[in-house]
């Protein structure tokens, strides 16, 4: 097997919400102000069911889900529907991988970087898209406890700025700026169907889903808490002040002396923020692998990875707002489709003969 | 497979090498970048002047020491200034550790956050800042020389640093609060910082390159400019300000002046819990409680050692006769919160909270109904 | 073989026809003929006297390979038939005898190999615990490992490698806790290459890891104490002849961070000097590549009266600071190489010019600045804080200062990312690199960066994969 229970569980809890960490927050105090707590934890809901569907999917079967589609569908069809993850996957990481830009620009760079350092993050996906299933479990092993003790140790450092005068929400807000909220919040939350094609490829022992479901619902708490946080800080700026991740902490007041350890921090974050961006394109280029099982597929895909998000990065890296407003405008039906309605539906591939 | 591999790597390797050592990134060198430490903006007629204090590093045969220069640039916003002052000097400037902004009397005539919207905008600049207003024009400002440390951003970061807001002397505000007091439309205040010719036999006098004596100059910053959508509408006294600050700071100790029986006392306020609670009949009433410890720090009128001993201890009287005194300062901020619109206090989002159908828009604070409660006690 | 020892002597001279080949020729009581042939140097001479001529002279009964075998009544008599086996065992120091009329060499362990004295090895010095080292020859290693197991558990598997120099390799492990499949996969890589000669360990050490790295694949060690303390957690050694380095496998990255003295001291203070050893290592390697990541991207991870004072500092310099750090770093490099080899007695001279030179004499010519004068000494002594990694760390700290200054802090941290990746895929015998960390063994957590108390260490590491998993049992005392 090539993940283990804690390695699932440290994806689960340490690396899904560290996306949810750099524009989220801003987007979300951009519709909901300071009820922006209420469309996170309506989609993390959302996502927890459907990780509760995948997980008791593989509390029932030791199959990949590749194999339940085949079994189900046909060879072909279950290529097809691979194939068109793969692409989906792709798509799906675009946004969150040029949020980056946010963060280095905040945290990493002075001035405005070249484009050509998006290509370190370039050429470590394909090296890591080149790597066995067991890599990702691994790295989380070594990545998860140092970026979760870092944004430990960043949400700390700013507990002595925030000003809850301006937070606690009365229920005043209309539905439909929940809605909008939450569809524009979608693009980053995304990762329910990650576990979908980690089936097959990890033990179901007594307890998984509920241990998985726990990380899960643990790394939700750590993005609330997050929001609450990072509103009590900015309040009425919030909208602004993207890469929230790397801004909560510098009022901590030892920094004028010491320099900005909080910026450190944040690099150590970073580690792990960079692998949760990678496991879309892992999982696209695993999918497309499925879908076309050549010799060299894995390594064509991963290196067409590595100089596609390179060249995209140098073209529309001025354009991320852009970007967002069309993913979040267009991509809700698909997202939906791909990212929740399937995998909670993929429960009913197993097989019900005793 | 493995022939590959290590073409990969060789290729990665020399990738890398090439821009190492061509260092070709558009990056700006230490040696050519100007670190802005503190920016002074006056209004010149339709647009701005901006003057900025950079530390510039010099190698001496004694010691590394470092000086400070100001450079000026005139442009049509904020931002177009601080570019002349690169194409000026041919350094580039930088704002990452800029921690002070000066508005000029010229700069808060108008509205004020058309000079500090461009902070605002730059990720580069620290949104801690310090903002404060003076008197007079900030390049003047920024020029002076003060005996207190080798700059005037220096100085000026000690007499608003947070020891000093601990005492609850001066109001100091960051770009953030700043910003976030004028989006929330609560109104906003800054510090109004006031140069102090330093009196003669006070020190030795600088003497600059030519060999004329400069004057110094002393800062003080316990008077507070009051705004109220983006226009400056009012100040507040020394003794507002220091009264303001026990109720928001979360003072350390403050030293608060009371007169009794014509003595004059001094005593310092510490603990001070600062409560407002709202009720709504007919009109809407706020209760603004204030309890603290106060401790007897000095007085004008000789005492024994007996009474010397016991400094912890205040008399009832003089106690009486304090609470009267905050009571009276209290009052007079809440007519200058009601005068100027300048809800410093955050009643408006209190109400809100709690009746959210009440409007509070302009001239609300003047329909409200305020009554002060303040007890002080021995510690 | 003949039974004429005349033509024996021929046979042997003509295979053997260096110089050093010597013979000596004797007679029995009753005149039969005897010949010695032996290479001169690593022969003990006064016992092949005392052993093998003087009772030989002596004897006077009849001639025959069990009489002569009788006659010399030494324990390490062997004898052979074959030429080669002969001309083997003279090259390896053993007499061998040749007697008129038998048609069998006698060979005679009378070896005796110049060696040093056991003393403390340079790369293991501690302060409290054993001081013994492992010396050049296997025989002496063997038996100082031998004494630290009094067990017949203790097994000892002998090859010879080596076309021409036929050195002798122990594999040593004990039987019952190491995995068997790792013993035989490593006797069977062993055999499965041939080479002409083995100077040293190391190449033994290359042929046991496939695959290249800049990382260390196999765990070596000068000291028995280390070397039976590996063996009786589950690994298996190597001891090679000519060589004072012996190795270990499988190996963990978290070996190098740990020293003998570890267990000799408190838990507490092993535990502090384990995580010092590893914090200093790790700024060794990313420290001059934060300083110049930080000078050029963000000069906010500098505190500002720091930066105003390197900012003065590196005023007029001809040189950008990557390019400053990285010509100091290699100038540093070339000192410490240099006083490696240079002979003792101008070692102190030149270190005085290498010392003024950098240090004084570039940052006074305003060549060099004296932070990163700091920062270079710093790293370099940190660096040795884990001596065995050094061959990493170096170049590890040069390529980190160049991704740093071509790409930055973000280059720093997918770099780092990138290593990671690389190595969390690394695994040798069964045993991942990373271990216990990637992938994560809880209980091999006590044992790793920090120290537990020895009643808490009663497993043996998951992570080497021993088959006896209980290293003691706490018996209650009435």
């Amino acid at each position: 097997m090539q993940l283990s229970t804690r390695q699932l569980c440290f994806i689960a809890g340490g690396l899904f919400p560290l996306t949810k960490l750099v524009l989220l927050p801003s987007v979300l105090a951009y519709h909901m102000e300071s009820d922006l707590l209420f469309p996170a934890l309506f989609l993390f809901l959302i996502e927890g069911l459907v990780l509760f569907s995948v997980m008791h999917l593989s509390s029932k079967t030791d199959q990949t889900f590749y194999a339940l589609v085949e079994d189900r569908f046909g060879k072909v069809f279950a290529r097809i529907l691979f194939g068109v993850y793969g692409v989906y996957f792709l798509c799906s990481a675009i946004l969150p991988v040029f949020e980056q830009n946010l963060l280095l620009r905040s945290a990493f760079y002075d001035t405005i970087p070249s484009p050509v350092i998006f290509s370190s993050f370039a050429v470590l996906a394909g090296y890591f898209c080149m790597k066995p299933l067991r890599c990702l479990g691994r790295l989380s092993d070594v990545v998860v406890p140092i970026s979760s003790v870092s944004l430990a140790l960043l949400l700390v450092l700013s507990l002595g700025t925030i000003e809850t005068d301006g937070f606690f929400p009365f229920i005043d807000f209309k539905a439909n700026r929940l809605f909008t909220a939450s569809v524009r919040a979608l693009p980053r939350c995304l990762d329910c169907a990650y576990p979908l094609f980690f089936l097959g490829h990890f033990k179901h022992e007594k307890g998984t889903t509920w241990k998985v479901l726990l990380s899960f619902a643990v790394g939700c708490i750590v993005v609330l808490f997050f929001l609450f946080d990072f509103y009590c800080i900015f309040s009425v700026l919030s909208p602004r002040e993207s890469s929230a991740v790397s801004k909560i902490a510098r009022y901590f007041p030892a920094t004028a002396t010491i320099g900005r350890i909080d910026l450190i921090l944040t690099y150590l974050f970073s580690l792990g923020y960079v692998l949760a961006l990678m496991i879309p394109l892992y999982l696209a280029v695993s999918c497309i692998d499925v879908c076309l099982p050549f010799r060299y597929t894995r390594l064509i895909t991963s290196a067409a990875i590595t100089l596609g998000l390179f060249f995209l990065y140098t073209l529309l890296q001025s354009s991320l707002m852009g970007i967002d407003n069309l993913i979040g405008t267009y991509g809700f039906p698909v997202f939906l489709l791909f990212s929740f309605v399937i995998p909670s539906l993929s429960f009913f591939l197993r097989k019900t003969h005793g | 497979m493995a022939k590959l591999k290590q073409l990969y790597f060789w290729l990665l390797f020399a990738f890398c090498a090439v821009f190492f050592f061509t260092n070709d990134f558009g990056i700006v060198e230490i040696q050519k970048t100007a670190i802005v430490l503190g920016v002074g903006i006056d209004r010149n007629g339709e647009g701005f002047s901006i003057t900025a204090q950079l530390a510039v590093p010099q190698k001496s045969e004694q010691k590394n020491s470092t000086d400070s220069v100001e450079v000026s640039g005139v442009g049509q916003t904020v931002g177009e200034a601080l570019t002349a002052i690169n194409s000026t000097t041919g350094w580039h400037p930088t704002l990452s550790f800029c921690n002070l902004v000066v508005l000029g009397e010229s700069a808060v005539e108008g509205e004020i956050y058309a000079g500090l919207e461009y902070f605002f905008r730059n990720e580069n600049v620290p949104d801690y800042a310090l903002v404060a207003t003076c008197e007079g024009s900030a390049k003047e400002f920024l020029s002076s020389k003060t005996p207190t440390a080798d700059m005037s951003t220096f100085a000026v970061e000690k007499i608003l640093s947070s020891e000093a807001k601990r005492s609850g002397v001066v109001l100091p505000l960051s770009l953030r609060e700043f910003s976030i007091d004028y989006f929330t439309e609560r109104g906003g205040y800054l510090p109004i910082i006031v140069k102090k010719e330093q009196e003669k036999g006070q020190g030795s006098k600088q003497t600059n390159e030519q060999g004329a004596q400069e004057t110094e100059y002393l800062f003080d910053a316990t008077k507070t400019a009051l705004f109220s959508r983006g226009q400056k509408k009012g100040e507040l006294s020394p003794m507002q300000t220091l009264t303001l600050g026990i109720m928001k700071n979360n003072v350390r100790i403050a030293a608060f002046p009371v007169t009794q029986n014509g003595i004059g006392y001094t005593l310092g306020v510490r603990r001070a819990k600062t409560s407002f609670s709202v009720e709504q009949g007919k009109r809407i009433k706020v209760k603004i409680s204030l309890s603290a410890s106060a401790i007897m720090l000095d007085s004008d009128a000789s005492h024994t050692v007996d009474d010397i001993s016991k400094t912890e201890l205040v008399e009832a009287p003089v106690l009486t006769e304090a609470e009267r005194a905050i009571t009276e300062q209290i009052s007079a901020l809440i007519d200058e919160t009601r005068r100027t619109d300048c809800d410093f206090f955050g009643i408006k989002n209190l109400v809100h909270k709690k009746f959210p159908r009440t409007d509070t828009g302009e001239g609300f604070l003047n329909e409200i109904d305020f009554s002060v409660s303040v007890k002080l006690k021995n510690p | 073989m003949k039974r004429s020892i005349s033509e024996n002597a021929m046979l042997i001279k003509r295979r053997m026809p260096s110089e050093d080949i010597l013979s000596f020729s004797f007679t029995t009581r009753n005149g039969t003929a005897c010949k010695l042939f032996y290479a001169d140097g690593i022969v003990d001479k006064e016992m092949m006297g005392r052993l093998v001529i003087t009772p030989l002279t002596a004897y006077g009964g009849t001639i025959g390979k069990a009489e002569i075998m009788e006659a010399i009544a030494f324990p390490e008599v062997k004898t052979a038939n074959r030429m080669e086996q002969l001309e083997k065992e003279i090259a390896e120091g053993n007499p061998v005898l040749f007697v008129d009329g038998i048609a069998t060499g006698f060979i005679v362990g009378t070896k005796k190999v110049p060696v040093r004295a056991i003393t403390e090895p340079q790369t293991g010095l501690v302060t409290k615990g054993p001081r013994a080292g492992f010396i050049e020859d296997v025989k002496t290693n063997m038996a100082q490992v031998r004494l630290r197991f009094k067990t017949g558990k203790l097994r000892f598997l002998n090859l010879k490698l080596g076309k021409q120099s036929q050195t002798n390799v122990a594999i040593c492990y004990l039987d019952g806790i190491a995995k068997e499949t790792v013993v035989r996969e490593i006797e069977e890589r062993l055999q499965s290459f041939e080479i002409d000669a083995i100077p040293d360990s190391s190449y033994v050490g290359r042929f046991l890891c496939q695959g290249q790295s800049l990382f260390k694949r196999i765990g070596t060690t000068e000291k028995p104490d280390v070397f039976a303390a590996r063996i009786a957690e589950g690994r298996v050694g190597v001891l090679v002849d000519g060589s004072p380095v012996a190795l270990t496998l499988p190996y963990l990255l978290l070996e190098d961070f740990q020293s003998a003295e570890d267990y000799f001291v408190n838990p507490v203070r092993a535990s502090f000097t384990r995580l010092l050893r590893f914090a200093v290592a790790t700024l060794a390697v990313l420290l001059p590549a934060l300083y110049v990541s930080a000078q050029l991207f963000k000069l906010q991870l500098i505190p500002l009266p720091l930066l105003l004072t390197i900012a003065s500092s590196i005023q007029g310099l001809p040189l950008s600071p990557s390019l400053e750090l990285f010509l100091t770093l290699t100038v540093l490099e070339l000192l410490m190489e240099a006083s490696v080899r240079m002979p003792k007695y101008v070692g102190l001279a030149l270190s005085v010019v290498g010392a003024l030179t950098l240090g004084d004499t570039a940052v006074n010519a305003g060549i060099l600045s004296t932070p990163a004068v700091i920062l270079v000494a710093f790293s370099g002594i940190a660096l040795y804080t884990v001596p065995d990694l050094v061959e990493t760390t170096s170049p590890l700290r040069l390529i980190a200062l160049i991704v740093a200054g071509s790409i930055g802090t973000y280059g720093i941290v997918t770099g780092a990312l990138f290593l990671l990746v690389a190595l969390v895929g690394e695994e040798q015998y069964g045993s991942p690199l990373l271990a216990p960390f990637s992938p994560m063994k809880a209980n091999d957590l006590k044992d790793s960066l920090v120290r537990a108390s020895l009643p808490a260490l009663d497993r043996r590491p998951r992570s080497i994969g021993s088959k006896n998993r209980i290293r003691f049992k706490e018996t209650t005392c009435n």
